[in-house]
């Protein structure tokens, strides 16, 4: 009861926090940005891809060298979002901890975070893709079986408990590795605390990722067919924001018994 | 966002608090739908397999016309199985509502702190009426607006479609609470809903749309946080599980491409399937609804009132205006 009545007031602060510093959304509008360039440039290297490909398989000899060659440019152009997506995140963290300690959000303390986290956060984030690689071979049978039973008997919550499962595990680790800049660690030693946190707090993370993730889902829908296509990924991108300072607050509160 | 409403806003979070612990102290709110629940997946396991038993009676004719079909099915239907699925329609009907009747009682009497156990019969004896007419009422205004809302939808580029339904839940977000509350005629709990969100409307359509957010589930859920819906769901799932012989008549039932043993494993399968499905999702789904109906019952009867709102201490009224203006970045 104490914990739900801590969290309320935890979405009140994020919420004034918030609306104080409406610069805390504007790598929302920038990722928004990014993702409409990523999506009109996709679409032409798609139809170059397939043009190509129908051209190339129609000739009398196919032609390797230009489908590897797209293939290439396609590999590379996600791995270059992928990182400034990366980036993004950070920058989105450090603003984030700057307003929860009273600064206002600045275009330097934005890159701040970046410069100094982004290669511990990049290593960590390859071990953890062979990790979760191989977390996946393993678990794939149990996992399709879940999704044939639980998954269908709830009705899809429970495949949504999962997402929330794996957010409150495994979703903050950088956040909590930016928080306690002070006291250095690896990004490994951080996915542990945030391992440890999200075990110690279980079903408050639950809520909070559950709340996250509906909003998430239901807040595009709002603007119409037009909006939730142009504007998606701003709405996700704001709802994790205040979230963030929601987790941010929630940690800071319970970071001594961790 | 003007202050005020801001604040409002915020101070949702403390309803949020009491409904809460409310919900945690009277776990009795939980009974009702859980039988209800019960009830809703015995009687559509039992209708299906009594028409399933009326098929396996017919599935021995070769060949028949239309006519012949309906005159001996009606002939099978009469009696047990008739009165069976009468029932059913009538509780997947009138069920929810009868209820969720029962249920707004109840929560304003835990509101009040003074639940017992007969608050629940209590409340569906004295509301059930009220709540069906102000349903029917809805429905009967849903179908007058039904050719202006699409029109309105198409022409805002669809964004109509969604905010239309969530313009008419603010404003008629607390009639049922009007009328436990207050005891007041159906008339004026719809005029008290309309009022109360006309002076409040920022802060309760904010409510509206978390409420709506919270309660969209995953399987396509209605997100109204009443059950109506999904009871209509339940009664399409009633009528799709019904064995069908149409498109075959005058094929051999016996054929290799259509094997009824076969086919009836099926349906008994997926009706089971389906019912447990719906119990599970109905029981969790009640969870919501239970919270979100303690705190519509909480907002009206603590509203956001002036008094409250000048002594509260909420951060956002220590927001500078000069801070929000210069924010950077």
């Amino acid at each position: 009861m104490e914990r739900f009545n801590d969290l309320m007031d935890d979405m009140k602060e994020a919420l004034t926090l918030s609306h104080r510093y409406k610069g805390l959304f504007l790598p929302a509008l920038i990722a928004n940005l990014i993702m409409l360039i990523l999506g009109f440039v996709m679409f032409f290297v798609v139809i170059i891809f397939v043009m190509g490909t129908i051209i190339s398989f129609s000739s009398l000899e196919t032609n390797w060298s230009y489908l590897m060659g797209i293939a290439a440019i396609t590999i590379l152009l996600i791995l270059v979002f992928s990182l400034i997506f990366m980036a993004l995140d950070l920058g989105i963290n450090s603003i984030v901890i700057g307003s929860v300690n009273g600064e206002k959000p600045t275009v330097q303390i934005f890159f701040k975070g970046i410069r100094k986290f982004f290669f511990k956060v990049l290593i960590t984030k390859f071990g953890l893709f062979f990790l979760y690689t191989i977390g996946f071979i393993i678990l794939l049978v149990p996992y399709i079986l879940y999704l044939l039973t639980i998954g269908v008997l709830t009705g899809g919550y429970g495949i949504l408990f999962l997402t929330c499962l794996l957010q409150a595990f495994l979703g903050s680790w950088t956040l909590l590795l930016m928080e306690n800049e002070d006291y250095p660690m690896s990004g490994f030693s951080s996915v542990a605390m945030n391992f440890k946190f999200g075990k110690k707090y279980f079903w408050l993370m639950i809520l909070v990722f559950f709340t996250q993730l509906q909003l998430t889902a239901y807040l595009p829908g709002l603007l119409g067919f037009l909006g939730a296509t142009l504007a998606t990924l701003f709405i996700s991108y704001v709802v994790m924001t205040v979230f963030k300072i929601v987790v941010l607050l929630t940690y800071r509160r319970y970071k001594e018994t961790i | 966002m003007k202050g005020n409403n801001f604040n409002k806003i915020l101070k949702l979070f403390d309803y949020f608090k009491i409904a809460f612990q409310l919900n945690l102290s009277n776990k009795q709110l939980y009974k009702p739908q859980i039988i209800f629940l019960v009830v809703r997946g015995l009687l559509i396991i039992s209708s299906a397999f009594t028409l399933l038993s009326i098929g396996d009676k017919m599935i021995h004719l070769t060949s028949m016309d239309f006519n012949r079909f309906i005159s001996l099915f009606w002939s099978e239907f009469q009696g047990i199985p008739l009165i069976l699925t009468l029932v059913t329609l009538l509780v997947m009907i009138l069920g929810s509502t009868y209820v969720e009747s029962g249920l707004y009682h109840m929560f304003y009497r835990a509101y009040k702190d003074v639940l017992t156990d007969g608050d629940f019969l209590t409340g569906a004896g004295s509301y059930f009426l009220k709540f069906l007419g102000g349903n029917i009422l809805i429905f009967i205004f849903w179908i007058l607006a039904l050719i202006p809302y699409l029109i309105t939808g198409i022409l805002t580029l669809t964004i109509g479609f969604t905010l239309i339904p969530i313009l008419v839940s603010t404003f008629l977000l607390v009639w049922k609470a009007s009328l436990v509350s207050d005891d007041s005629t159906l008339g004026n709990a719809f005029k008290k809903s309309y009022q109360f969100a006309k002076s409040n409307f920022i802060p309760t359509m904010s409510f509206v749309v978390f409420r709506n957010a919270m309660t969209s589930i995953a399987s396509g859920g209605s997100g109204s946080g009443s059950n109506f819906s999904q009871t209509s769901n339940n009664a399409n799932t009633f009528f799709q599980d019904m064995p069908s012989d149409f498109p075959i008549q005058g094929a051999p039932f016996s054929d290799f491409f259509f094997n009824y043993e076969t086919l009836k494993f099926f349906v008994i399968g997926i009706t089971t399937l389906i019912t447990i499905g719906t119990i599970i999702t109905g029981l969790i789904q009640m969870l919501f609804n239970i919270f979100f109906g303690l705190t519509t019952i909480v907002l009206y009867n603590e509203g956001w009132k002036q008094d409250d709102l000048d002594y509260m201490d909420l951060p956002a009224q220590d927001i500078q205006d000069e801070e929000v203006q210069h924010g950077t970045l």
